[in-house]
């Protein structure tokens, strides 16, 4: 799954998107916090679609970045500053700073040995956090997270208002900044890596350094939601680091689209949409309803639920 | 709910407990507790290879990523408990229907979903692997429950086995002859017999053994259904290590699928000293040093990754 | 740069061996600016082996290779591609997915060092894609700029790596196989682009298709079991006893 080129009219779809955010906010007024971590695995899931998507880098532990970033927020709210947006910063700091080193070793080998040994960098760092207790909370979290007011004019309240409208504020510099790099020089050397790692050593590009920085930028923005997620739920359990959500943010860019960052964005609202609501309606049968929708995707769209109406298309085309 | 999905994604990579190890140190010394060390880290070693044994084979021949191997040991597993606890049926006659069914259900999945997916993508065989595995605890959730599902040892290996110089589980005893009769005969198997030559040359380069007239299609069928009787035995088996419960494929994946790297895709030899030597260090770090669970297995994994990065036993593909 | 310094790649007893197998067997090769140098030989010989060791995708055991009169062996293949040698695939190694315009836009704007920036359009700059559009049609492809390279027939996938690859600018190319799998009607094309390049580019074509040698080298150099049987022009090499026991015994044409 290759990436694709934005498609004819230019940022239809992005702007639908924000309406819908933007409508939900008023639609579902006490579904506030669930929203609130719809847009903030939305930005987790468009660090992978960079990674993963783009760079073809195939990895099962963005969760390593994204909970180097919650924490790295996490602590320095509580230690040094509790100001929103010098956590995203530090968040992001943090999460470039393990994927650069991390990527450095990983991204010298592919396959199996990449995915297993992505999984082992995010689950050293976990055990890392769980024996830290004096520092991180060890099992119990880090607590007593509070966050002064936004820029200083906006601040945090109980229903979820503030935080909904930073975390969509981050989102979207967040899908901007993403969009610019992908249409860029370096968002294409990136893609021709992905195609061919052998044509592009053979036109002179320093291949591991170009990945370790796609790596790297892809690091910061999952490092950018853990520090979200830190500050909006003003706690950081192990769970951050978690396998689970390294899994998860997975199933959700290829449920959605890879590629196309506006895919992880719709696999993310579908994946969770669909948890939410099948698990609340029947909590041991939910699971039926996820397998049969991933089997479905990946038999009758591979290209992911946005490569939906084009789907839908050409099978209105074939009647 | 959503949480407990949540929890059940590998809680611990090596997810089994050897019981009181601080107690059992105390009470038999050093020499005592290395001893239990190697059978316990043995025998689950053991485990681990009948299960991961037929991943490694399928992964290195069909080239697919089967997130959803752990599912058959569920199965069995399950199966088992069934007709063992539920219908009374005894241990050997419950484990080895269980096992039949395992294989009667492999077939029909291969040919069906399988098949379709070979020559896909590998985030579409992760995607859809993944799919099958929801599907498959969805289903033993349903008929089960989401509890744990014991498998009735039969009396004769409940208890310890005095075999003059210690005393040691029968239960433990059992896996290990297990695991080494499966070694043996899969030895023979793919040494021996026209299939594991076939086997062999399939794995090694599939397009020339096509060429060669060997009929791919049916060594991959005939080795995924061998992957998922040895996984469902291993699974029935490893009950007392591994605790059959529906969320069981979703937990234990990690830990197959790192034997499976660490040994070398296609490797039976690599996926036994894999399993062995992860099996022992875990093993040995928990009664050693509990407080660090699983970092050294992770560590272990990433030593050999980092000097051979096609596992123990594997090829460059 | 000095006469003296102009000296284009120079290949000094170059060696590689792979555990007990050698592979390559003490070559020397010239190919100074100018050069249309063929390389033949029967399968195994070494041939591709040799583009590799040259071309930086493979270490040599021991030898020299020097460029300009710098000593280049330490280089890497992206280094090399820099410092002016390119190459093309025995098997067209292209971006597959990707439209032809951007293979090309990625050759250039990598010569330019210009792929590490993360701002601006990579397609924004319209020097950049007038030289697209030149190179495209120098091959014939001008209208199909927009179409991706898994949809061109295979004759002229060859033509856009060819492109691509003067798109470089280098001073030094291999053309690995250049006709190998181009069906016969699609093959006067290759040979027209190799008849047209530059005259002070230097070219070392490996070629099976010995229409297509004895038409365009100047200079031929015959490789069996990894070393050098003979060298010489075409007349000398089409004369040489042992060469045409070579082929014609084993009944090649």
């Amino acid at each position: 799954m290759s990436a694709v080129a934005p498609g004819r009219v230019p940022l239809l779809l992005e702007a639908l998107m924000l309406a819908a955010a933007v409508a939900a906010f008023f639609l579902f007024p006490y579904s506030l916090g669930f929203l609130t971590r719809i847009l903030i695995m939305c930005v987790l899931v468009l660090s992978l679609d960079l990674v993963l998507g783009y760079g073809g880098i195939a990895t099962l532990g963005q969760a390593a970045l994204y909970g180097s970033g919650a924490y790295a927020a996490g602590l320095f709210a509580v230690h040094v500053w509790p100001a929103p947006l010098a956590g995203l910063a530090v968040g992001a700091v943090a999460g470039a700073a393990v994927a650069f080193v991390s990527g450095w070793f990983l991204l010298r080998v592919r396959g199996l040995t990449l995915l297993m040994l992505s999984i082992a960098v995010a689950q050293v760092l976990q055990e890392v956090a769980n024996k830290a207790r004096g520092l991180t909370g060890g099992a119990d979290g880090l607590a007593g997270i509070a966050m002064d007011p936004v820029l200083g004019l906006f601040a945090f309240d109980f229903v979820g208002r503030t935080a909904y409208w930073y975390a969509l504020a981050v989102l979207v510099a967040v899908f901007a900044f993403l969009r610019m790099l992908t249409a860029s020089p370096f968002g294409l050397a990136v893609r021709g890596i992905h195609e061919s790692p052998a044509r592009m050593a053979a036109i002179g590009t320093p291949v591991h350094a170009r990945l370790v920085t796609a790596y790297t930028i892809g690091g910061a923005v999952a490092g950018i939601a853990g520090a979200l997620s830190a500050q909006v739920t003003e706690l950081v359990s192990l769970e951050v680091f978690g396998f689970a959500l390294s899994a998860e943010a997975l199933i959700m860019l290829i449920l959605g689209g890879t590629g196309r960052l506006t895919g992880a964005v719709v696999g993310t609202v579908v994946f969770m949409t669909v948890e939410h609501v099948a698990a609340a309606a029947d909590p041991f049968n939910w699971l039926f309803a996820i397998g049969a929708l991933v089997l479905a995707v990946v038999f009758f769209v591979p290209a992911g639920l946005i490569g939906l109406p084009a789907a839908l298309g050409r099978l209105g085309r074939r009647r | 709910m959503g949480r407990e999905f949540r929890v059940a994604w590998l809680g611990r990579a090596s997810g089994h407990d050897p019981g009181a190890p601080e107690a059992a140190l105390a009470r038999r010394g050093p020499m005592g507790t290395l001893v239990n060390i190697l059978v316990d880290g043995v025998a689950y070693g053991m485990i681990l290879f009948m299960i991961a044994v037929g991943l490694s084979v399928t992964m290195g021949l069909m080239r697919v990523i089967n997130l959803a191997h752990g599912g058959f040991a569920l199965i069995g597993g399950a199966l088992a408990h069934w007709l063992g606890a539920r219908l009374g049926l005894g241990f050997v006659p419950a484990a080895g229907l269980a096992i039949a069914a395992t294989v009667a259900l492999a077939v029909p999945l291969e040919r069906v979903l399988y098949r379709r997916l070979y020559g896909k993508g590998e985030l579409e065989q992760v995607l859809a692997t993944i799919g099958i595995a929801f599907l498959i605890i969805a289903s033993v959730n349903l008929l089960f429950g989401s509890g744990l599902l014991a498998i009735p040892l039969p009396e004769a290996i409940r208890g310890p086995v005095d075999l003059g110089f210690r005393t040691l589980p029968a239960h433990r005893l059992v896996v290990i002859g297990a695991g080494l009769g499966v070694l043996a005969l899969l030895h023979l198997l793919i040494a021996r017999t026209r299939f594991g030559i076939n086997l062999r040359a399939a794995v090694d380069n599939r397009d020339a053994a096509a060429a060669l007239g060997i009929d791919t299609g049916r060594v991959q069928a005939a080795a995924f259904a061998l992957g998922a009787g040895l996984a469902a035995l291993g699974g029935i088996l490893g009950a007392e290590l591994l605790p059959i419960e529906a969320y069981y494929p979703l937990r234990y994946m990690v830990l197959f699928l790192i034997v499976v790297a660490v040994g070398g895709l296609g490797s039976v030899a690599g996926s036994f000293l894999a399993a062995l030597t992860l099996g022992i260090i875990d093993t040995a770090a928990r009664y050693v040093v509990p407080d660090f669970g699983t970092i050294f297995f992770f560590l272990a994994m990433m030593a050999v990754l980092a000097v051979r990065p096609h596992g123990l036993l594997g090829r460059a593909p | 740069m000095t006469a003296l310094e102009v000296r284009g790649l120079e290949v000094r007893g170059l060696n590689r061996a792979f555990g007990g197998i050698t592979v390559a067997r003490d070559i020397d090769l010239d190919l100074p600016p100018g050069a249309r140098t063929a390389l033949i030989g029967p399968n195994g010989a070494g041939k591709s082996t040799f583009a590799n060791l040259v071309t930086g995708a493979l270490a040599p055991s021991s030898g020299e290779i020097r460029f300009d009169g710098r000593d280049i062996g330490r280089l890497s293949e992206a280094q090399r591609v820099k410092a002016g040698i390119a190459r093309t695939f025995q098997i067209t190694t292209l971006f597959r997915r990707l439209t032809l315009r951007e293979n090309l836009r990625l050759a250039v704007l990598e010569r330019e060092g210009r792929t590490g920036r993360w701002f601006g359009r990579a397609g924004g700059d319209e020097r950049v894609e007038a030289e697209i559009e030149a190179r495209l049609a120098a091959v014939g492809l001008a209208g199909r700029a927009e179409a991706r390279v898994e949809e061109l027939a295979y004759g002229q996938q060859r033509l856009v790596e060819l492109a691509l690859t003067l798109a470089l600018r280098p001073r030094v190319l291999v053309l690995d196989e250049p006709a190998a799998g181009v069906p016969s009607g699609e093959s006067h094309l290759i040979e027209e682009a190799i008849a047209g390049l530059p005259d002070d580019l230097a070219v070392l074509i490996i070629e099976h298709d010995m229409d297509l040698v004895f038409r365009l080298a100047r200079v031929i150099v015959v490789l069996v079991g990894g070393a050098v049987l003979t060298r010489g022009t075409p007349a000398e090499i089409a004369a040489d006893p042992e060469v045409r026991r070579l082929y014609l015994g084993a009944g090649h044409g």
